[in-house]
C-alpha cells in the first residue's frame, strides 16, 4: 500500500502550502479513497508513484523542508523527526533535542485530556483533526497553539505514523483579545468597512455595530444596542443559527459562516451573510461574537433565478422522450439510487419512487449480472462515458431492450440516459416481414417505389407505380421490360444508359424521362435508385428506387423556357435598343437593334464605353444619365448620339437598374430622329410664319398708315375745291345776277348742288375709313336700350310719323359700343327711312337661335324693300338700290354696319320683298 | 391801342379771296392782314424776316390759322406761338377743312381758342368767318398789349 502514503505526502505538501482550511477541503472530498474496501481503485494518482524505497527519504525531505512547524511521531506521539521550525516554535535550538520526547510534552495539563482524545480518535478512525491547545514551550512559558495531526502509514504498510503541524497562534489570539477590548485601530476598520459588524455577547445581546448597519439595515445605533440579535432575525432562521452558534461553541470552532434574513428597519427581510467569529475569553469560554454581515439580497435573486433555471431544466428532463437514472457513489463504494426523471416511469414500465435511496443492486437486482454497476463506478471515478445499445434489465417488471448512455454528472455521481430499443427494432423487424405494411407507408407518399432483381428482370412495383400512370394497382406486369415499354422512345436510351452508368460506377442515377399513362398522354417521371445487392463478383444483383411524378414541374419550366424564349425573341427582334452598362458606363450586353440603329457589326459593341455613342455634345449627360438611374432607380433623357459613321441620331433613352448591387443599368432606346426631324420642320415652320405674321402686320400697319394719310389729305384737300366751286358760283349769281339769265341761273345752281353731294360723299367715306381704323373697346351692351334711345331720337326728328316699333327688351351683347351704335343708327334708320312712303309703319329688333346655336339679332321693317337681285350690292360702299329722288343717301351706311359686324367677327345678310319690307340679320362673335 | 387786326393764315386763294368776301359780307372792315404759309405767319408774329422791324407788340385781335400749309403746318405753328411769352395769349382760332379727330385734339391741346371746320357750302361758309369776325372783334375781350408782355 505504497501509494497511500505517495498520496498522504502529496496531500501533506498541499496542506503545508495552502493551509489547513484546503487541505480539510481536499480530505473530506478523498477521504473514501483511503478506504481498503476499494479494490477496483484506480485513481488518478498512479501518474506520481514514486520508488517504492524511496519513501522515507521523501517523507524526510518534506519534513525538513516545510516551512510548517512539522513533526512525524509514532502512534504514541512519540516525535521521530521534525524540523527546525518545529523545534524553534517550541523554544528549541536544535530539532534533535526533541527526538524521542512526546508531542503530549509540550501541551499545557488542562489540554492534555483532550489531546490525547483527539490523537486516539484520529488513531481509530483515520481521520485528520486540528484543534487549539495551550502550548507549553522550552522555558516553560505558554502560548497558543493549533495542532494538526493526521495518520499515515510508511512504506511496507507495517508503520503507522502521526504527521504533527504546530503554530502558534497567540498573535491571532491577542488579536481577538484586543478586539473584544474595541482597539482603536480595529474600530477605524469596522467604522469604514462597508460589511455592517455586529459584536454580542455571549447571551447575544448587541453591544457593539458599525456605521454600516444603519447604512444596510436602516437601524440607528442606539436602536439596536442591548437588543438580542436574534430579536431581527427570521425566526424561520433563528433555530438553525442558534444551533450552529451552539454547537461552534462546544466544539471550539473559532469561525462560523451563517446565512438568514434579517429585518430592515422598514420592514422587509435582507438576505444577510455573517462570518461569525466566536469570542473566547480567558480558557476558551465563549464570550459572545463577532459578525462580519454582507447583504445578499442581490445574490439570493440570482440563486433564486438559477433554481428556477434548474426546476425549469427538471421539469424539460422530466418530459424528455429519455428516462433518467441518477446514482451517487458513496464512500463506502456504494452506487445508490437518488433520482429518476418522469419518463423513466414510462419507459421501464415500473415506478421508481420506492427505489430511491437503494443501492444499484438492490433496486435493479436484474442488473448485478450485468456489466452496468462497474461501468457505472467507472463513470463517476474517471469520467469516461459509457455507452450501450443493449442494456436489459433481465426482471419480470422490466422486459425491454434499452440503449444507454452514461455520463459523469458530478465527482460522486453518474446519470444515465434510457431509450427503449426494443420498439424501434420490433418494428423494422415488422417492416421487413410485412410487405403490406411497407406498401402502407409506400402508399402515403405520392413517390412509386420499385425493386428490380436485374439477373431475372423481375420487379416489385408499389400500388403508386401503377397509379401514378392512370393504371389500376397490380395491372402493370412488375417485369423490367414493362419500364422500358412505357418510357417514351426519345427518353430510353438516355434513361439506360445512366441506369447502366450508376450499375457500373455507381454513379447517380436520377434521370427524368417521359412514361405513356394509360390513356396515352405522358407523365414526366423523376427516378432515383440505388444498387442494394451485389454478388461475390461485384455484379449488381438488385436496384431499388423511386419514380415521383414532376409533369406539372416540367412543364411549368417548359412554359417558363418557352416565355424566355419568347422574351428572347422580343428583345432580339424589336426595334427599340436594350443596352446593359456596367458600373463603369461600359457595354455589357446589347440586342441587335442597338448595333443596327448604331450602324455597328453584330457584337462590336460590346466593352465600348457607353459615352462614345453620343455626340461630344452630349457625352457628359451620360455620366448624369448613369448617376440619376443608379440614384433614382429610373431616369429618361432625350439625347443626340451618333452612329459609327458619325452621322447623328436622336434618341430617347429610358433607363431602369438592373442589378443595384453590381450597379448595372438596363437602357432601352428608341431612335426618334423621325420625330425629332418633324419637330425641326414645324419649328422651321413657325419660325417662318411668325416671320410672315410679321411682315404682313408690317404691312397692314404701313398701308394704315397710308390709309390714314389719304383719309387726312381728303379731309383736307378734297373740299377746298368744292367749297371754291360752290363759292365762286355763289359769288357770280350775286355779284351777276342781272347778266345772268334763269337758264345760267339754273346751271349755278347745279354746280353748287354737286359740290354739296361731294361733300357729303367725302364726309361718309370718311367715315367708313373711321371705322375700320378705331381701335375696339369690347363690352356688356344692352342694345335693346341702345335702339330705343335711337328710335327716341327718330321720333323727335319727325314727330308726325306712324311708326310701331318692337325691341326686345335686354338683348345684351358683348361688343365696341360705339361702333354697334354706328350699326343700329343705320339699320334702324334705314327701316325709319325707307318705311317713310307708309303712312302707317312697323320696325322689331330682335334674335333667334340659328341652327347651330348662335344668336341672330335682325333689324325688320315693314317699308319698301328691294329686288333680291341685287341684294349682292347692297353691302358695297356707295352702293344704292334706291334712288336719290326716292330716298336720299350716299349708299355708305350699309358699307359701315358690313365692316363694323365684321370688324365683330359677325356675319350680315338681308332679306327683302318689294313693297312689303326688309330684315338685316346679323351676327356676333365676340 | 391801334384798329383790332386780323391776321389770316392760308395758302389757299382761293379760300382766301372767300374768306375775305365773308368778312366784307358781314361789313368787317378792320385792316387784314394775309400771309400764305406757316414760315410767313411766324416771321410776321416775331417781326423776323419779311416783317423785320414790325412792332412785334401790335399783336392781331385775331389769328385765323390753316392746318394745311406750306413750309410750316398750322399745328406747329400754334405750338410755337404757344412757347413764346409774347404771343402765348394771342387769341388763335383754327379754320380749316378737316374735320379729323386727331387734328381737333391736337389743337385743343396746344391751346387753340377755337376750332371751326370751314363748310363746304358758301353760304354757310360766310356765316362761319363773318360770326367769327363779329365775335372776336367785338364781342370777345382780347388780352391787352401789358397783359402779352408782361
Amino acid at each position: 500500500m505504497h501509494e497511500d502514503v505517495i498520496l498522504w505526502v502529496f496531500l501533506l505538501l498541499i496542506a503545508s502550502a495552502a493551509g489547513i482550511g484546503v487541505f480539510l477541503a481536499i480530505r473530506q472530498r478523498h477521504l473514501k479513497k483511503a478506504g481498503d474496501s476499494m479494490p477496483d481503485r484506480k485513481g488518478g494518482f498512479e501518474l506520481s508513484e514514486p520508488k517504492s524505497q524511496q519513501n522515507v527519504t521523501f517523507i524526510k525531505t518534506l519534513v525538513e523542508t516545510s516551512l510548517e512547524c512539522m513533526a512525524v511521531t509514532d502512534l504514541d506521539g512519540k516525535i521521530i523527526q521534525c524540523n527546525q521550525q518545529y523545534a524553534g516554535v517550541l523554544g528549541y535550538d536544535q530539532s534533535e533535542e526533541l527526538i524521542g520526547r512526546f508531542v503530549f510534552d509540550f501541551i499545557a495539563q488542562e489540554d492534555l485530556e483532550r489531546a490525547r482524545k483527539d490523537t486516539l480518535l484520529i488513531s481509530n478512525e483515520g481521520t485528520i483533526h486540528t484543534d487549539e491547545y495551550i502550548a507549553i514551550k522550552k522555558d516553560g512559558s505558554r502560548f497558543n497553539g493549533e495542532m494538526s495531526v493526521s495518520r499515515i502509514f510508511s512504506s511496507e504498510g507495517q508503520q503507522e505514523l502521526f504527521v504533527v503541524i504546530t503554530r502558534d497562534i497567540t498573535d491571532r489570539k491577542i488579536a481577538e483579545k484586543v478586539l473584544r477590548e474595541g482597539d482603536v485601530r480595529l474600530h477605524f476598520l469596522t467604522e469604514n468597512t462597508t460589511d455592517a459588524i455586529f459584536q454580542v455577547d455571549e447571551n447575544l445581546n448587541i453591544i457593539f455595530v458599525n456605521p454600516s448597519v444603519e447604512r444596510i439595515f436602516g437601524y440607528p445605533p442606539e436602536m439596536v444596542i442591548g437588543k438580542r440579535i436574534t430579536d431581527s432575525i427570521n425566526p424561520a432562521d433563528i433555530e438553525n443559527i442558534l444551533v450552529t452558534i451552539q454547537n461552534a461553541a462546544a466544539t471550539r470552532l473559532s469561525t462560523i459562516r451563517l446565512e438568514y434574513q434579517y429585518r430592515h428597519f422598514s420592514g422587509h427581510y435582507i438576505w444577510v451573510e455573517s462570518i461569525a467569529r466566536l469570542l473566547r475569553g480567558d480558557e476558551n469560554k465563549f464570550d459572545g461574537l463577532f459578525f462580519t454581515s454582507k447583504d445578499l439580497t442581490k445574490k439570493k435573486l440570482l440563486e433564486t433565478e438559477l433554481d428556477g433555471s434548474r426546476k425549469r431544466l427538471g421539469e424539460i428532463i422530466d418530459l424528455a422522450p429519455f428516462g433518467v437514472h441518477i446514482f451517487m457513489l458513496e464512500q463506502d463504494d456504494r452506487l445508490v439510487f437518488t433520482g429518476y426523471n418522469r419518463s423513466a416511469d414510462q419507459i421501464l414500465r415500473i415506478e421508481h419512487q420506492p427505489l430511491v435511496g437503494q443501492t444499484i443492486e438492490d433496486a435493479f437486482p436484474g442488473l448485478i449480472r450485468t456489466e452496468i454497476p462497474a461501468a457505472y463506478r467507472r463513470v463517476v471515478l474517471t469520467g469516461e462515458y459509457f455507452h450501450s445499445q443493449k442494456l436489459t434489465f433481465g426482471t419480470e417488471q422490466i422486459t425491454g431492450v434499452y440503449e444507454v448512455h452514461a455520463f459523469q454528472t458530478s465527482e460522486i455521481s453518474v446519470t444515465a440516459f434510457l431509450q427503449d430499443a426494443s420498439e424501434t427494432k420490433k418494428a423494422q423487424e415488422g417492416l421487413r416481414l410485412s410487405e403490406q405494411r411497407l406498401n402502407l407507408v409506400l402508399d402515403a407518399t405520392s413517390d412509386a417505389v420499385w425493386d428490380w432483381h436485374i439477373p431475372s428482370g423481375n420487379a416489385y412495383f408499389s400500388p403508386r407505380y401503377s397509379t401514378m400512370l392512370g393504371y389500376d394497382p397490380g395491372e402493370l406486369s412488375p417485369q423490367y421490360d414493362t419500364w422500358r415499354s412505357l418510357v417514351n422512345p426519345a427518353d430510353i436510351e438516355k434513361a439506360e444508359y445512366q441506369i447502366q452508368q450508376h450499375l457500373d460506377n455507381e454513379t447517380d442515377y436520377s434521370p427524368e424521362f417521359r412514361m405513356k399513362e394509360k390513356s396515352g398522354g405522358d407523365r414526366w417521371i423523376l427516378a432515383r435508385g440505388k444498387v442494394v445487392e451485389r454478388d461475390g463478383d461485384g455484379k449488381p444483383i438488385r436496384m431499388v428506387g423511386t419514380h415521383t411524378d414532376v409533369t406539372e414541374r416540367v412543364k411549368s419550366e417548359m412554359a417558363l423556357r418557352e416565355s424566355e424564349q419568347r422574351y428572347r425573341k422580343i428583345f432580339e427582334s424589336t426595334t427599340d435598343g436594350f443596352i446593359l452598362f456596367g458600373s463603369q458606363g461600359q457595354i455589357i450586353e446589347i440586342n441587335p437593334a442597338v448595333s443596327k440603329l448604331f450602324g455597328y457589326d453584330g457584337q462590336e459593341l460590346i466593352g465600348m464605353k457607353g459615352k462614345d455613342l453620343f455626340t461630344q455634345e452630349y457625352e457628359k449627360y451620360f455620366n448624369l444619365f448613369l448617376e440619376e438611374v443608379v440614384k433614382k432607380g429610373s431616369f429618361h433623357i432625350d439625347s443626340v448620339n451618333q452612329r459609327k459613321d458619325h452621322t447623328v441620331i436622336y434618341l430617347e433613352i429610358d433607363g431602369f437598374i438592373f442589378d443595384s448591387g453590381s450597379k448595372i443599368c438596363l437602357a432601352v432606346v428608341h431612335n426618334i430622329s423621325e420625330r425629332k426631324q418633324v419637330e425641326e420642320e414645324i419649328r422651321q415652320l413657325n419660325i417662318s410664319l411668325e416671320r410672315r405674321v410679321h411682315e404682313r402686320t408690317a404691312q397692314l400697319e404701313e398701308a394704315n398708315k397710308e390709309m390714314e394719310a389719304f383719309s387726312y389729305s381728303v379731309s383736307h384737300d378734297l373740299r377746298s375745291p368744292l367749297r371754291s366751286m360752290d363759292g365762286f358760283s355763289k359769288a357770280l349769281m350775286e355779284d351777276y345776277s342781272d347778266r345772268l339769265d334763269d337758264t345760267a341761273r339754273e346751271y349755278l345752281t347745279r354746280i353748287r348742288s354737286g359740290s354739296h353731294r361731294m361733300s357729303q360723299l367725302i364726309d361718309d367715306l370718311l367715315k367708313l375709313s373711321r371705322v375700320t381704323r378705331t381701335e375696339m373697346n369690347i363690352s356688356l351692351v344692352n342694345v335693346s336700350n341702345m335702339a330705343n334711345e335711337i328710335i327716341g331720337e327718330l321720333r323727335a326728328s319727325q314727330p308726325e310719323r306712324e311708326v310701331i316699333t318692337r325691341i326686345t327688351p335686354d338683348l345684351i351683347i358683348a361688343a365696341d359700343s360705339s361702333l354697334i351704335r354706328i350699326v343700329l343708327v343705320n339699320l334702324l334708320g334705314n327701316s325709319w327711312k325707307f318705311t317713310s312712303k307708309h303712312p302707317v309703319a312697323s320696325i322689331e329688333l330682335g334674335a333667334n337661335m340659328d341652327g347651330e346655336g348662335k344668336q341672330v339679332y335682325f333689324v325688320s321693317d315693314d317699308g319698301a324693300g328691294f329686288n333680291m337681285d341685287y341684294s349682292g350690292k347692297l353691302f358695297g360702299a356707295f352702293q344704292r338700290l334706291h334712288s336719290n329722288s326716292e330716298f336720299e343717301g350716299t349708299g355708305i351706311g350699309l358699307a359701315i354696319v358690313h365692316s363694323i359686324i365684321r370688324r365683330h367677327g359677325g356675319k350680315i345678310w338681308a332679306e327683302s320683298q318689294i313693297e312689303m319690307g326688309t330684315t338685316i340679320f346679323f351676327t356676333l362673335s365676340m | 391801342m391801334g384798329i383790332p387786326i386780323i391776321l389770316i393764315v392760308e395758302d389757299d386763294p382761293d379760300d382766301e379771296a372767300l374768306t375775305l368776301r365773308a368778312l366784307k359780307k358781314y361789313n368787317i372792315v378792320n385792316p387784314i392782314i394775309v400771309v400764305h404759309d406757316g414760315q410767313e405767319a411766324l416771321d410776321y408774329m416775331f417781326g423776323v424776316g419779311q416783317y423785320e422791324g414790325r412792332d412785334v407788340s401790335d399783336h392781331p385781335t385775331l389769328v385765323l390759322l390753316d392746318l394745311k400749309l406750306p413750309k410750316i403746318d398750322g399745328l406747329e405753328v400754334l405750338k410755337r406761338l404757344r412757347a413764346e411769352a409774347q404771343t402765348r395769349l394771342q387769341p388763335v382760332v383754327i379754320l380749316t377743312s378737316s374735320r379729323e379727330e386727331c387734328d381737333i385734339v391736337q389743337g385743343y391741346s396746344l391751346g387753340v381758342n377755337s376750332y371751326v371746320v370751314k363748310p363746304v357750302d358758301f353760304d354757310q361758309f360766310t356765316q362761319a368767318v363773318g360770326l367769327l369776325g363779329m365775335y372776336w372783334l367785338l364781342i370777345n375781350e382780347p388780352p391787352t398789349k401789358g397783359m402779352i408782355n408782361s
